[in-house]
Formats: C-alpha cells, structure tokens, sequence
C-alpha cells in the first residue's frame, strides 16, 4: 500500500473546481514533483495535504492513517512555504526549535535538535540572527531547516525556489536533493518550473486544471510526452501537424518533435528550409526554420562546432530520426 | 574643453569643488531644515509664550518666568482634567485596538472580502460630522449619560468610531507587512493551536502596528473637543474643556496647559518605547 494516498480527493472554490476528482499514489522516500501552470491546483493540493484547506471530498491516507478531516497540528506534516513564513521576533534557533517548544521537548533535547538542524543547512554562524538580518536563500534554508527538525511524516515544499535568484536556486535546489537523499524523508515539491521538477524528482505529477496529466519518471515525462499539454509544457517541443514530414507514415497526424532530436546540416537532410532566426542561450544554439512548405520547426544544436555556426537566411537541410517523433492523441 | 568630470559642480564662489551627491545632500538637509522648522515653529511659540512674563514690543519675550505652569499644575480642577482626558483616551484607543485586532485577524486569514465592507464602515465617521452624531449619541443614551459612569463609557464608545480607521489602518499596514496568514499556518503546522500563535508569533509581530494605532488614537483624541463638551460638558471637565474655560482668562495659562500636555504625550511615547523594547538595528 502507497504511503500517501490521494482518493478522489476534489475541492471547489465557488463555481470554479480547482482540484478534480483526483487520485494520487506516493512511496515512502519519493521526491514527488506537482508541476504545472499557474492555477492549475498544484498548491491547492499541498495545502489540502497539509489541512490548511479541506477536501469537498475524497480522502487522503498518510502511513495507514486517514488524515482527510485532521487539523494540521494534527497531521504530522512540515512545509515549506514560498515567502519563507519565518516567524520576524524569533531568532533563527528559535524560529527552528519554535516547533519542538511547542511539542514541550526538554530543552536539552531541544538545542540539539536545533543545533543539528542547523548544521545540516549550513547556517550553525547564524542561530542568534533575526531572520531580517539574513539573505533571501539564508531564510529559505532556516524554512527548512525548521521543516526539518520536526522530524515530519511529509515534507511539503510550496515554490520555495520561485522567490529567489536563479545562481541561488540551483544551489539551493541541489542542498534539497542533497538533504532528501540523506534523510530520505518522503517529499512533495511544488513548482511551475519544468527545468526544476525535472532535476530534483523521482516522479513528476503533472496538472492540468485540477487532473492529472501525466505521472510518470522525469525521463518519461520529458521523452514521451502522453498529451499535446504535457508536450506543449514540458521542454520546447514542436507541435502540430507537419506536412514536411509526409514521407513519414505518420505525416497526417498530430505529432510533437524535440528540437535537440532534429539534425541540422547546410548540405544534406529530408526537409528543406531557410534559418529564420537563431538565439543563442548559452550552451544551446536555437534555430528557427521554415521549411519549404511553410512550417516553422525549432531546431536546438549545441553551441559547437559547424552546426552552431549557421546564420540567419542560411539554407539548410533538416533530418528528423523517425523514432523521435511523438504521435500525439 | 574642461577636463571636469560630469558628476562635479563648480562653485560659484571658485572654492572647492562639489561633487553632485554633496550638493544634493545639502539640499536634502536644508529641506528636512526648513521642513522641521515651519513644524516646530508653533510648539516652540506656546512653549515660550509658556513661560514667558511681559511679552508685546520685542522679537523675544522681555522676562521669563514658570508661574503660569506653576499656577496649572498646583490647580486640582486642571489635574482632574489631565486625569479624565487621559482615561477616556487611553480607553477608547485601548478599545479600539482590542475590538479590531480579531476583525483584522479574520479579514487577514479568513474572510478577505470583509475588506471592501470594511472599507465603507471606515468612511462613516468622517462622512457624519460629530456636532450631528453627537447629538443622535445624546438622544439615544440620554438616560445613561446622567451619571459620570455612564457618560464616560458612552464617550469611550463614540472615541471608539472616531479612532476606528486610524487605528484599522495603522494594524492593517502591520498586518500587511508581516504576511499573517503565511505565519499562523506555518505555526499550526509546527503544532501551535490558533491562541498560541497569536500570543507567541501575531502580537509580537504587530507591536509597531499597536504602537502606532495607540499614538494616533490618544493624540487625535485628547484634542476632540465637540463629543467631550455636548455629551458630558457639564459634569466634568477633560483638558479641551479646562482650556476653553480659560480662554478669556490668559493666554499664558492656556499656552501652559497645551505645552504639559504636549510634554505629557512625548513622556508616555518615551515610556512605552521603553518597555516595548524595539531594538531599531541598521
């Protein structure tokens, strides 16, 4: 039996049906992702995991015990939330034992806990400052740390990346994996971001207004998209119906390529076209090509060697492997 | 062509040269200086005009002398008053804090939409004057208004409408500012119920916000004089009432009863920072 159970669970505010019908399975251990665009009741899911919102109805099972009505003093359950949530009159040791003095532990066992909880976040030099005093990605970490030390059923994390820079979200993002691999606690991480739930997770839920679209690993999730949404979301996928590629058998329907699976050549391929644009992002150069027939295709090469160095107005041949196109339904 | 770089300023007197961020500083300083000055002018008036003995052909004040403030402080009528003025104030910025703290908590965590009824009930008390809903106050509680208990409950009440949006606002900023409801939940999560959260993380958080609300209250309060003089003008007197009484006497003595209650004001600010113990770190 799954450690946490979703059953049917929906929740409705007004009119508007934000969580639908939905059932979700997690293992114990699992970095579980919830992506998905704004508003497609990713949060709303954890808050209700949480009981910070209760489900119209359906059920919601933790470790055998049916938490679907429990209050979140009752559940067992850390988060961690987007705006840090720390407590401005409370030093940063005393925002994370503020927990374990309410559960009424001794103070001994108290300062230890709070003391480990630091180290494993890296900010023991901290412990006496006011959260006012600290860098957003120093809070993010107290968040967690504070998450941490109640030793919690679940670990709920909502967007804590999204308030930060982008230097200290990948670093932040790997002292997470890096912390969930070492306590193996079993973790649901919100986010709108594809490039974070793909590197952090062991599974990714996508959502789509209030379903789920696809759950599956993130190389799946990534590789074989199950839905025009999941292939118009995930990556930069070209979508539609190419008649360029009518040699193909699957020519007539709709399909979705990877740009990076498309080779690129100025002398041989099986599609013709014309560069109509080229941005470079780093170590990524993207094309843009319109074939002969008028199609526009991306077309990501790395930013090496003769591929990379085609300009605007170029003709070029593109070879599109026949086992990377994805028919969609 | 001058070598000069673009942020420097010649100085018209050919002295020293003036970086454009020094020029601006002095004209920051000379507007907060001019600023501080068109403020204080009229405090710094009564207070000398406080103290001041023969005062009518000179910039200055011809002799000095504390009798005026000697004569009120040793008057039990204007001590009497500064206790009445204080205590009405005092409660009714005291009530107001106390009855808007949990609107604000449920509008904050529960209900944001209260906040546009909200907003309208704020309107009300400067949308009625208080010459008419004094008189509608006296009308409808003529019966307890006859004895001093029931008039200054009364009166603490119609405070209470007339501080209600300076005080909803100054904790509505505080509650902003320290996003509550992100607070209350990650408190429950941590096992805290609602009653130790708003002890132990909501009111400590929200001391400025009651600081404030306190200050604007008993400040805008103890100059009401309309309220104060209908509803109980004849059983007691509040410090507005003793000052009106002494309008065709002295102006020294009027100047001294608004500069110690002035000096009052400034004490209690003093004490209550003190005890608040806000530590302002850069």
């Amino acid at each position: 039996m799954s450690y946490l159970r979703l059953k049917n669970a929906r929740k409705s505010f007004g009119a508007l049906t934000v969580v639908d019908d939905l059932d979700l399975n997690i293992e114990k251990g699992q970095l579980i992702t919830l992506l998905g665009p704004s508003g497609c009741g990713k949060s709303t899911l954890l808050r209700s995991i949480a009981g910070l919102e209760f489900l119209d109805s359906g059920s919601i099972i933790l470790n055998g015990r049916d938490i679907t009505h429990a209050r979140p003093q009752k559940r067992n359950i850390a988060m961690v939330f987007q705006h840090y949530a720390l407590f401005p009159n409370m030093t940063v040791a005393d925002n994370v034992g503020f927990g374990l003095k309410i559960r009424k532990l001794p103070i001994e066992s108290r300062l230890r806990k709070v003391k480990e909880a630091l180290e494993l976040v890296e900010l023991t030099e901290f412990s006496q400052q006011k959260p006012a005093f600290l860098s957003g990605g120093q809070k993010q970490r107290v968040a967690l740390a504070r998450a941490l030390v109640m030793e919690p059923d679940l670990l709920l994390l909502d967007e804590p990346l999204s308030a930060l820079d982008a230097k200290l979200r990948k670093s932040l993002r790997q002292q997470i994996k890096h912390i969930h691999k070492e306590l193996g606690l079993t973790t649901i991480f919100v986010t709108h971001d594809q490039e974070e739930a793909l590197a952090l997770s062991d599974k990714v839920v996508l959502l789509n207004k209030g379903r789920i679209e696809q759950h599956s690993t993130p190389e799946k999730l990534y590789s074989q998209p199950n839905s025009k949404f999941t292939a118009g979301f995930i990556g930069n996928y070209n979508i539609g119906r190419f008649n360029c590629l009518n040699k193909l058998p699957i020519g007539q329907l709709d399909m979705a390529i990877r740009p990076e699976a498309i080779q690129i050549d100025s002398t041989n391929g099986d599609v013709a076209g014309k560069i109509i644009d080229r941005t470079l992002t780093g170590g990524v150069v993207r094309y843009q090509v319109k074939t002969d027939e008028g199609e526009i295709l991306d077309v990501d090469v790395l930013n090496y060697g003769e591929a990379s160095k085609l300009i605007i107005n170029d003709s070029v041949y593109l070879t599109i492997p026949e086992d990377e196109v994805i028919t969609m339904a | 062509m001058s070598n000069q770089p673009a942020n420097t300023i010649n100085s018209p007197m050919g002295g020293k040269q003036r970086t454009k961020s020094e020029v601006n500083k002095i004209y920051h300083s000379l507007y907060i200086l001019i600023l501080l000055t068109i403020i204080t002018i009229p405090i710094a008036s009564t207070g000398i005009y406080a103290i001041s003995g023969n005062w009518s052909q000179s910039i200055l004040p011809e002799s000095w002398t504390f009798q005026w403030l000697l004569q009120i402080w040793t008057d039990e009528r204007f001590l009497w008053a500064c206790f009445y003025s204080f205590l009405l104030c005092i409660s009714g910025a005291l009530l107001s804090i106390t009855l808007i703290f949990p609107v604000l908590l449920i509008v904050h965590t529960k209900k944001p939409h209260w906040q546009r009824w909200i907003n309208f009930v704020l309107v009300l008390p400067f949308a009625v004057p208080p010459i008419v809903s004094s008189i509608g106050v006296l009308n409808l509680y003529s019966d307890f208004l006859n004895n001093k208990i029931g008039a200054i409950l009364i009166l603490i009440g119609c405070y209470f409408t007339i501080v209600l949006p300076f005080v909803y606002r100054a904790l509505d900023s505080n509650f902003l500012a320290i996003g509550v409801k992100d607070l209350i939940e990650s408190s429950n999560l941590m096992g805290a119920t609602s009653l130790k959260t708003v002890f132990y993380v909501v009111m400590p958080n929200l001391k400025t916000g009651f600081i404030v609300a306190f200050f604007i209250s008993v400040s805008f309060l103890i100059g009401e004089f309309v309220y104060v003089n209908i509803l109980i003008g004849g059983q007691f007197e509040t410090i507005q009432i003793y000052l009106y009484s002494l309008k065709n006497l002295s102006g020294h003595l009027s100047s001294a009863v608004v500069i110690s209650y002035f000096f009052i004001l400034l004490i209690i600010t003093a004490i209550i920072n003190m005890f608040s113990g806000s530590k302002r770190r850069g």
